[in-house]
């Protein structure tokens, strides 16, 4: 395993947004490691620029992904204190730069499909990506599984096939941040608090987060309510396939929530980001700036755990 | 405006790969064929987010074949539409059956809006696909009965306005043009296209950069160019787009336009992926390929210029991009002119040493020879070759021309003419056709040419300059060519008179050398060919002193040192040949003085043993008769009972003692002698004296 990080989850579930939103909310973070993301090479670098363009400035969601795209970036960022020198005065400890490769693989949803729809060639080139990937950032769109209810669908025949592609192991050795997407959507925040499982930052703006101490109890009960009764089979199908020590949740939000400029704090009252389309030749617009959450923790963390395995 | 066909499939359509079980007949002789495609609509509807095939044909193709094609072929992400993609889809026997023709477009907004959904439930716009996929037989032979080859323009223009029908029904009628489309003729482009048609023949794929503002249909001339410079055959199985995603992790498209070149990256599986051919548009600058077929065909391409198009668009036979399938196109590029034609042009061009022209007709020959399906030359053929090249003079040494141009065209006319591997009349022939002694680059063109029998070999390799003898006997070595077997084709050849005299020493002394080198037991090797008395009798006819050294040579192979009378008896004993003067004399400057007259009178046996008369016979000039021939000291003279050679058992030459007749040892016999009559004489004495006392 060597490829970095393959993207999994049904169609539509945030997944290119995620990656658009990714260069800004590493650029916001407010952590002494200043990690952020630099483009390898030509075409990764220009799609990097066109995402983060097309979900910041214009604040348009990006494209559907078509069939696999693979961008070669890197994290970089800068560990404070991590090297210790000796003066004639006594140690002294300097920071030390880092770069971590991101081979990222973005697939279009329907790929990972159970009826193979998209044909056999594309789902066999998308579970060899997993089977080579280090790490897994899996999607989980409960609105939309609220919806629609294709979760599972889109997780148990991929997951038999990657599962049968690698017999020597016992549990699967991948490391797996699940995201559980679209916090910002009403219907999420407001099932978080009737949970009682949302935590509000202390820094403003103030948002609200579910602590990732909950993200996988919120996980759990958010399948419930799958439109089709079958989504609630998706958190033990991944905790049997994979590790579990392996295993992270995040509830996140690509474009985050609304934040009102005057104001510059979040409003109950008024926080919702993603504006409807009102035609249906519309788009759907971003009323705000972008103020993403968990985007960068699990990217960081899959990050850390390629770099320790490449050594 | 929709053209649909309903019901049973057109008259065009034999069982499909998918669906064998739906059969159609054939085209009423004589009427001209409508073409007709098959298709389907990807995309998504307004309250679906995931892609899928939204309607498709009725017919042998099903939903999942369609979905697979256009998969499989995604240009990936797009800017601006529409774009084209072309791809094929194989039988079951995995040969080409379809080409397929996808239109990737978005849905027309306003009052021309088509009833197709611009956007799908999550608001993100819905790129279209119209695919179309017309079975190439089909194509084939409606271009046939058109008179014209269908281009991917034609194509497109065909379809440009194809609606799908909102049900599925069976396959569309194509509106193909009644002219086709043009496809560039000259300038930059033109030779863009010439290039990029080389580099995929070398399999790799072509990537397009630069074109960001060329328009889609220029694009798609482009494509339609690069084909029209190959064999309308491999159109079957051509994949390639007129845009693509820099960030596709595997396009499996031939020829693409590229905004940004791709990055060496690894495939899904982590194999490495092979490198691009990145070709700048507008710019048409020298390619380097290193691949025989490719370079084979741009030299074809240069020869036949404009006329490209029109002989290769009879080349129909569909041919995949795989190495074996490139060869063999390759090979059968049309000709302009046939190999006669050329050689006589050659010979023309010779005669006033036009350079130009001569590697012109090299290269033709050279593409003949590249043909791996073509049939070996009739030998009627080959000789007819061979006439023209030595009327033309064509392997004569003409000092005007370069040394790597004549090993050029020496190396194209021996495998035409002499082909496909020397043979010893062939070596004969390259003599006759160029004079002795050869010249020497034609001597090292034909140590180039592979030779069919050993005579040839000996022939070619002993006489190229800067040859060794140690590496001329390692062809054979690798060979495990057994030890004897180059002299018996030289015995052979000597036989039948088919070897020149004038060739005989340089075989026979390679020959010889191999033996000597690899045989177990020359000795008995040579012994059982009469020591090649004959051969040597055939080599040197007028020269005996010659005759005479090579023999000693052979009886140096045969014997270690000098010989001893055991090796003469050995030498002469043996039956089937008659010796010769040559021989004699050999045997006698090989052997001491005092085995001299041994040796004549050897010599006398064996001649009279050749000619049929009985070995005891003795002459009456001989005088020693048959009394005397009854004393011991004339045992084991010449007059006896011949002796058998000596056996040789384990390779171990000439190691009997000398004399080794019946009594080798007189001294030792004439003492038994004595003894016996000594005792004869006791015995006689004795009884004379019982007598006497018993009265």
């Amino acid at each position: 395993m060597n490829k970095g990080i393959t993207l999994w989850g049904a169609t539509a579930t945030g997944k290119t947004s995620f990656l658009a939103a990714l260069h800004t909310a590493l650029v916001d973070q407010k952590t002494d490691s200043d990690w952020r993301l630099r483009g390898e090479d030509d075409p990764s670098t220009q799609r990097l620029v066109s995402l983060t363009h097309t979900l910041v400035n214009e604040r348009v969601f990006p494209k559907a992904t078509t069939n696999l795209q693979e961008y070669s970036w890197s994290l970089v960022g800068t560990m404070p204190r991590a090297i210790q020198e000796w003066h004639w005065y006594g140690p002294r400890r300097r920071p030390k730069n880092l770069v971590i490769p991101l081979h990222v693989v973005d697939a279009q949803g329907e790929v990972a499909k159970a009826n193979r729809s998209q044909g056999r060639d594309v789902t066999r080139q998308f579970i060899a990506n997993l089977e080579n990937s280090t790490g897994i950032l899996f999607f989980y769109d409960p609105v939309r599984d609220f919806e629609v209810g294709d979760a599972y669908e889109h997780t148990f025949g991929v997951l038999t096939e990657l599962d049968s592609q690698l017999k020597p192991y016992g549990k699967l050795p991948h490391h797996v941040a699940v995201c559980i997407t679209k916090f910002d959507e009403h219907r999420m925040l407001d099932a978080a608090m009737r949970m009682r499982m949302v935590e509000h930052d202390i820094d403003p703006p103030h948002f609200p987060r579910v602590p990732e101490a909950d993200a996988r109890e919120f996980f759990a009960k958010l399948c419930r309510l799958s439109k089709t009764q079958t989504a609630h089979r998706v958190l033990p199908l991944l905790e049997q396939t994979f590790d579990r020590s392996k295993i992270r949740y995040f509830v996140s939000s690509a474009i985050g929530f609304y934040v009102d400029p005057f104001t510059g704090v979040f409003d109950l009252r008024d926080y919702q980001q993603h504006i409807p389309r009102t035609t249906p030749d519309d788009d759907p617009r971003i009323r705000g700036d972008i103020r993403s959450i968990n985007v960068v923790e699990p990217i960081i963390w899959l990050g850390r755990q390629l770099a320790r395995t490449a050594g | 405006m929709i053209r649909t066909v309903g019901g049973p499939v057109g008259q065009l359509r034999p069982a499909g790969p998918t669906r064998p079980d739906i059969v159609a007949g054939g085209a009423a002789p004589g009427t001209r064929s409508a073409l007709f495609a098959e298709w389907a609509l990807w995309g998504k509807d307004a309250h679906e987010t995931g892609y899928h095939v939204l309607r498709c044909s009725k017919g042998p193709l099903r939903a999942l074949d369609f979905a697979e094609t256009i998969t499989r072929y995604s240009p990936g992400e797009l800017d601006g539409f529409p774009q084209y993609t072309v791809s094929w889809i194989p039988d079951a026997n995995h040969e080409p059956e379809y080409i397929a023709l996808g239109v990737h477009e978005v849905a027309l907004a306003g009052p021309e809006a088509d009833g197709r959904s611009r956007r799908d439930a999550v608001g993100r716009e819905i790129v279209f696909v119209r695919l179309f996929c017309v079975r190439y037989a089909d194509l084939v032979r409606y271009a046939e009965q058109a008179e014209h080859m269908v281009g991917y323009l034609s194509l497109v223009q065909a379809v440009d306005q194809i609606q799908l029908p909102p049900a599925e029904v069976g396959p569309v009628a194509l509106a193909l043009p009644a002219v086709p489309a043009p496809i560039v003729s000259r300038g930059p482009v033109r030779r863009l296209a010439e290039q990029v048609a080389t580099l995929l023949l070398t399999g790799r794929q072509v990537c397009i950069l630069g074109a960001d503002d060329v328009p889609v249909a220029d694009r798609l001339r482009f494509i339609d160019t690069v084909m029209a410079l190959l064999p309308y055959g491999m159109r079957a199985a051509m994949s390639a787009a007129t845009w693509a995603g820099s960030t596709s992790q595997e396009l499996k498209l031939r020829l693409f336009f590229l905004g940004t070149a791709r990055v060496v990256g690894r495939l899904a599986d982590g194999r490495p992926r092979a490198e691009d051919f990145l070709v700048e548009w507008g710019h048409p600058e020298d390619i380097h390929v290193t691949e025989d077929p490719a370079l084979l065909y741009q030299d074809w391409l240069k020869d036949v210029k404009s006329l490209a198009p029109a002989l290769l668009a009879e080349q129909v036979s569909p041919a995949r991009f795989g190495a074996a399938d490139i060869r063999r196109m390759v090979g059968n590029l049309p000709r302009d002119k046939d190999i006669a034609t050329t050689l006589d042009e050659l010979g023309a061009s010779l005669q006033i040493a036009d350079q130009p022209a001569i590697r012109r007709a090299i290269k033709r020959l050279r593409r003949y020879l590249a043909g791996e399906d073509a049939p070996a030359k009739p030998v009627d053929d080959q000789l007819d070759y061979q006439r023209r090249i030595r009327r033309a003079r064509l392997l004569v040494d003409d000092e005007r021309l370069s040394a790597a141009l004549k090993a050029d065209l020496y190396d194209v006319l021996l495998p035409v003419a002499f082909g496909p591997a020397l043979t010893y009349a062939g070596y004969c022939a390259v003599e006759e056709c160029a004079g002795i002694p050869l010249h020497t680059s034609l001597r090292s063109a034909l140590a180039r040419f592979a030779a069919a029998d050993w005579l040839a070999y000996f022939l070619v390799h002993a006489s190229r300059p800067g040859s060794r003898g140690d590496t001329l006997l390692a062809g054979l070595r690798a060979q495990g060519t057994h030890a004897s077997e180059p002299l018996d084709l030289v015995m052979k050849g000597v036989a039948v008179q088919a070897l020149q005299p004038r060739h005989g020493p340089i075989v026979l002394d390679c020959a010889l050398k191999y033996l000597r080198e690899r045989g177990e037991d020359p000795g008995q090797s040579l012994a059982s060919r009469g020591y090649l008395v004959s051969v040597c009798e055939y080599v040197y006819p007028e020269a005996w002193e010659a005759q005479v050294r090579q023999l000693m040579r052979v009886l140096d192979i045969a014997f270690d040192g000098r010989l001893t009378r055991s090796d003469i008896d050995r030498v002469f004993d043996q039956s089937g040949y008659r010796p010769t003067a040559a021989l004699e004399q050999a045997v006698v400057r090989k052997t001491d003085r005092r085995n001299h007259e041994h040796v004549r009178n050897k010599v006398t046996q064996a001649i009279r043993r050749a000619n049929g008369f009985p070995v005891h016979a003795v002459h009456f000039s001989q005088g020693r008769n048959s009394v005397a021939r009854l004393l011991p000291w004339n045992w084991g003279r010449p007059g006896r009972e011949p002796t058998a050679p000596p056996v040789n058992p384990g390779g171990l030459r000439n190691r009997a003692p000398s004399g080794d007749g019946v009594l080798p040892f007189p001294r030792t016999t004439a003492a038994l002698v004595l003894v016996v009559l000594m005792i004869l004489v006791v015995v006689i004495y004795l009884a004379v004296k019982l007598i006497v006392l018993h009265g």
